[in-house]
């Protein structure tokens, strides 16, 4: 006899159920969603702060992944399981996008102007995770390369604020491999140079 | 140029030149000839990628510090209440659980000598806050109200400085139930005595005017010595007291696993909601899962609550032995409609006592007439809708009946005509069809034939709405239009919308007539087959799927012998078919070949049992399963299975033809067979055989399209093969006869073009065009010397694609069909020279 344990009031059913009904076009369960995915990603984060998983590297995928499973009905199909990692890359980006906002603006009131980013990458240390992006300006240019060219943008949404690899982020776009990583490459490019002059102009302009 | 045909410009030039060594892009893209503009932007790119190192290789957050980035950021999504922390007059202890709407903490008073502990329930914060804290409110009013030993009670309740709202309740240390009936491996009357105690505590909340709607092993805590307590009155609700029924105000008001049909169907709740909770309680911790344990997920559960009876228990945990009587009292709480379950908890209770005593229950089997009824009231609202779309559509054409009732003297007459007219529809409808389908040319003859005879009958339901007979006929009608109108697999009008039209039709007037006393197996194997066009004709996989699932519940309907006879063989075989196509558009072609060869065995032992009068459909749809279950798998490597399965279908389909040489249908069913074999053929490098097959295949297409020139699916096919002819000639460096198929295929889509409605324009010119620009690709590097040609053709190929898709978005559609971003990026390919 093997029942599937909820949590308590049944979030795991909850979560699958409004995944359903944003598959079949209900846009206000994404909303409903993003509060769950949030706060699941906090405990998980204080998790890992509390050294539970000291030794670890926090991997946006391995998180997420810890999310859905505490979230989600095991039953659900794959392509739910995809959709959530797709819900799960708009969630991490808003949260590190509003993070950033937040640390701008502190920035702005103390009047330092956040660095250029080949300074930036001079700056960190070559051992240094390059992550150090400024994420707020990195925003504003995915925006505007997501206005011409959707599939771009998502893309970086999934690689780099969900994490997933290209073969990941393939199989949630149902596209092949081969074109993600062109596409990743191209919209990379494009993103490095639109950042390295701090203004981000409309990709179809060069 | 439009931006996005700009970005596509530069983006194709520099995915090209990434895919170069890192010391050639800069030359390659001088040698472009492009304007200069769109050289300097896909240059500028290629130069920021060599700079762009690893920028943003690694993910946001895998840096350190990443986790209280994300600690702090998402903060305001959770309450923050630390151990320690005063609430009250209580102190947290710890947190206890969560769930969607509340989070529970273990807390003490924090001024009290007992330290007696309690469980505090704080609504989260985040989402919809405002109407979480109002539900608290409301759970903490009537838990106010109830005063019971199986009830986790109300202590005391307030708010956080920040204006959070908390009950403060007993605190039961127990486990849910189902895990002590485990871990103490309880017999099933154990597991009924503790049902029997919570039947206690609902009916005292029922008494109290409360009904819980919740009902689920993780709201029923056991202590250790044993007591049930009832904990959770998140989405109860108060019952209004003079019409002891309240309406049920949203779907986030329940979870799903414990979800009552009215529930889900936005019924009311009653006490008959929790009768129906108490039995699915039951149900769990009898068999270890749920009524509905087949739904895979949240939606199918829902759908199944609402529809499906469940097994008995017996059935479903044999190990357990579970007795019979204890079976007809779940099943009576379980029931769909409330009035069919026990009246209150309290009869509820008084049953499982009986059992418990080993007397006699009150419960008694569901009946035929049960079901009978519950498929009607399911179907009743549609069947009515139904007949008044028809009597909407036929006003203005009946008035010979008409005038039939306005004349009494004449109504003799009228009658007799009523009669004469039916007879000539159903002579239309039938006799004639069946005579002119196989003629070549019958297509418009078909289509006007059938239009008069539904024109006759439609007006004849009018009038006798209530006669079975009739609405079997109109029923059949409507299939027949249907198929006419553009059914897949027969000659047909390509107007797919008519046709689904026609078939939702036929399925709501076979619903109503199975409901109808009178109504006979005939009617549910019609029925189910109705289900099965409409599922061939469906748009997407899921309506596809519904559709199917429909066909095969209405054919348990039928008795066993019913079932084993050939109508009912056809249809369940049909249906399988049907649901392996579903499987594949899921790429799940495991199941799919598995429904495959189920339906293949069907199909051949109709083959068998049919006289010749049947020889042509069973043949014709056993090739047809071959055929598939060919192509499945073809899609998991099985390529000796793939080719066996297509020659068996050949053979059957040659069979066919002999019998009628100049049949449309069986000329393109022999060419399907040729080709898929071609198609395995070219796969495994047999290009010559490939190509022989390819070539009788056109053939046969050619001879049913002349023969019938306005089947629109003979003139696709025919398109297509030029298409894959172009290809395989292509292959062979045969460059004049590539070319020669590749234009032919181009101009044919043309004019198909022009025939199709503007959401629909843009895919068959766009397949031809990128087709065309992928034998362009193969040609450049089998006649070097004349790559320059082709790649000028595949790139002015390309450009029209592009004005297409413009085209098709100006129509607010954003990706016509027949596009694709792998045969785009071959077309590209085609479009720029090679080294």
């Amino acid at each position: 006899m093997s029942t599937q344990r909820d949590p308590p009031g049944g979030a795991g059913n909850e979560v699958t159920a409004l995944l359903q009904a944003w598959r079949s076009g209900d846009a206000a369960a994404l909303e409903a969603l993003v509060p769950l995915v949030y706060r699941e990603l906090h405990l998980i984060a204080a998790r890992y702060m509390s050294g539970e998983r000291a030794g670890h590297t926090l991997q946006s995928t391995a998180l997420v992944n810890e999310a859905f499973l505490k979230l989600a009905d095991q039953r659900v199909d794959w392509r739910s399981r995809a959709h959530f990692f797709a819900i799960a890359a708009t969630a991490m980006r808003r949260i590190l996008v509003d993070h950033a906002r937040r640390v701008h603006t502190d920035k702005r009131g103390s009047a330092v102007p956040a660095l250029p980013l080949d300074e930036a990458l001079a700056v960190s240390a070559p051992d240094a995770a390059p992550g150090e992006v400024d994420v707020f300006s990195l925003d504003r240019a995915l925006r505007k390369l997501e206005a011409v060219d959707p599939q771009q943008g998502r893309i970086v949404e999934l690689r780099f604020f969900g994490g997933l690899t290209v073969e990941e982020a393939a199989d949630v776009l149902g596209v092949s491999p081969t074109t993600v990583k062109r596409e990743w490459a191209i919209a990379r490019a494009w993103l490095f140079r639109a950042l390295e002059h701090g203004t981000a102009r409309d990709p179809a302009d060069g | 140029m439009t931006e996005a045909r700009r970005w596509a410009r530069v983006k194709g030039l520099v995915g090209e030149a990434l895919e170069l060594e890192p010391g050639q892009r800069t030359d390659w893209l001088a040698r472009q000839d492009v304007p200069d503009d769109i050289r300097a932007d896909a240059q500028a790119l290629v130069d920021a990628e060599a700079r762009a190192g690893d920028f943003l290789e690694a993910a946001a957050l895998s840096r350190q510090g990443a986790a209280a980035a994300l600690f702090e950021a998402t903060a305001h999504a959770v309450p923050r209440i630390a151990s320690g922390q005063v609430l009250g007059a209580y102190r947290i202890l710890g947190q206890l659980g969560e769930g969607g709407m509340a989070t529970v903490y273990l807390g003490e008073r924090a001024d009290d000598a007992f330290r007696k502990q309690v469980a505090i329930k704080l609504v989260r914060s985040g989402g919809d806050a405002a109407s979480l804290a109002e539900r608290l409110q409301q759970e903490r009013r009537l838990l106010a109200t109830l005063d019971h030993p199986n009830i986790a009670r109300l202590i005391d309740g307030g708010a956080t400085d920040e204006g959070v709202p908390y009950v403060v309740m007993e605190y039961i240390e127990g486990v849910p139930i189902d895990e002590f009936c485990r871990s103490r491996a309880t017999s099933p009357a154990a597991c009924v005595a503790l049902v029997r105690t919570i039947c206690d505590a609902v009916h005292h909340a029922h008494r109290n005017l409360v009904v819980h709607r919740d009902i689920k092993v993780s709201n029923i805590l056991v202590t250790p010595d044993g007591t049930p307590k009832l904990v959770d009155f998140g989405i109860a609700k108060a019952l209004d007291a003079d019409r002891q029924a309240q309406t049920l105000t949203g779907f986030g008001a329940m979870t799903p696993e414990s979800a009552s049909p009215e529930q889900v169907s936005g019924g009311p709740v009653t006490v008959a909601t929790d009768v129906y909770g108490l039995g699915a309680l039951l149900y769990r911790l009898l068999t270890g899962h749920g009524p509905f344990a087949h739904a895979t997920n949240a939606a199918d559960l829902l759908r199944a609550v609402c529809r499906d009876d469940p097994e008995p228990p017996s059935l479903v945990a044999p190990g357990r032995a579970i007795a019979r009587d204890l079976d007809l009292i779940v099943l009576k709480a379980l029931r769909k409609r409330p009035d069919d379950r026990y009246d209150s908890v309290a009869a509820l209770a008084a049953d499982l006592d009986r059992f418990l005593d080993g007397r006699p229950v009150a419960a008694a089997p569901d009946s035929t007439a049960y079901r009978v009824r519950r498929f009607v009231a399911r179907h009743r609202l549609a069947a009515a809708v139904a007949v008044a779309a028809v009597v909407t559509l036929t006003a203005g054409v009946t008035t010979i009946v008409w005038q039939g009732r306005v004349a009494q003297r004449e109504r003799a007459r009228a009658e007799r005509r009523f009669d004469d007219l039916r007879r000539l529809a159903n002579t239309l409808v039938f006799d004639i069809h069946d005579a002119v389908l196989p003629l070549p040319g019958s297509t418009p003859v078909l289509k006007t034939l059938i239009e008069s005879a539904l024109t006759y009958l439609d007006s004849l339901a009018a009038e006798a709405r209530n006669e079975i007979a009739l609405q079997r006929d109109l029923a059949n009608a409507y299939e027949r239009l249907s198929s006419v109108q553009g059914r897949i697999g027969n000659a047909n009008l390509g107007d797919h919308h008519g046709a689904l039209a026609s078939v939702a039709k036929a399925v709501t007037l076979r619903e109503a007539v199975v409901g109808v006393p009178g109504a006979g197996p005939d009617d549910v194997v019609a029925l189910a087959a109705s289900y099965g066009r409409r599922a061939q004709l469906a748009t997407t996989p899921d309506a596809r799927q519904a559709s199917v699932e429909e066909g095969f519940r209405v054919l348990r309907m039928l008795s066993h012998t019913d079932a084993g006879q050939p109508p009912a063989v056809v249809v369940t075989a049909t249906l399988l078919w049907i649901d392996a196509g579903a499987h594949t558009d899921r790429k799940d072609y495991r199941t799919a070949a598995e429904r495959y060869r189920r339906a293949a065995v069907l199909y051949e032992q109709l083959l068998r049992m049919s006289g010749s009068d049947r020889y042509q459909d069973a043949s014709r749809n056993l090739a047809i399963a071959h055929k598939t279950l060919g192509a499945v798998l073809w899609m998991l490597d099985d390529r000796t299975g793939a080719s066996d399965a297509y020659r068996k279908a050949l053979a059957l389909d040659e069979a066919r033809l002999a019998t009628q040489p100049d049949n449309t249908t069986w000329l393109l069913d022999v060419s399907f067979s040729l080709a898929s074999l071609a198609h395995a053929e070219l796969a495994t490098d047999d290009t010559a055989a490939s190509l022989s097959h390819y070539e009788q295949s056109l053939a046969l297409r050619e001879r049913a399209l002349a023969g019938d020139p306005q089947n629109a699916q003979a003139r696709a096919a025919v398109e297509r093969a030029y298409r894959t002819l172009a290809r395989v000639l292509s292959i062979r460096g045969d460059e004049g006869r590539a070319l020669a198929a590749s234009a032919k295929a181009v101009s044919m889509a043309r004019d198909h073009s022009a025939l199709l409605p503007d959401d629909r324009r843009a895919g068959p010119l766009i397949d031809a065009l990128l087709a065309d620009a992928d034998v362009r690709r193969e040609l450049v590097s089998r006649h070097p010397a004349r790559a320059a040609l082709h790649q000028r053709a595949a790139c002015r190929g390309l450009d029209e694609v592009a004005q297409l898709q413009d085209a098709a978005q100006a129509h607010g559609i954003a990706t016509p069909p027949g596009i694709d971003a792998e045969s785009l990026a071959r077309a590209r390919l085609a479009c720029t020279p090679t080294r």
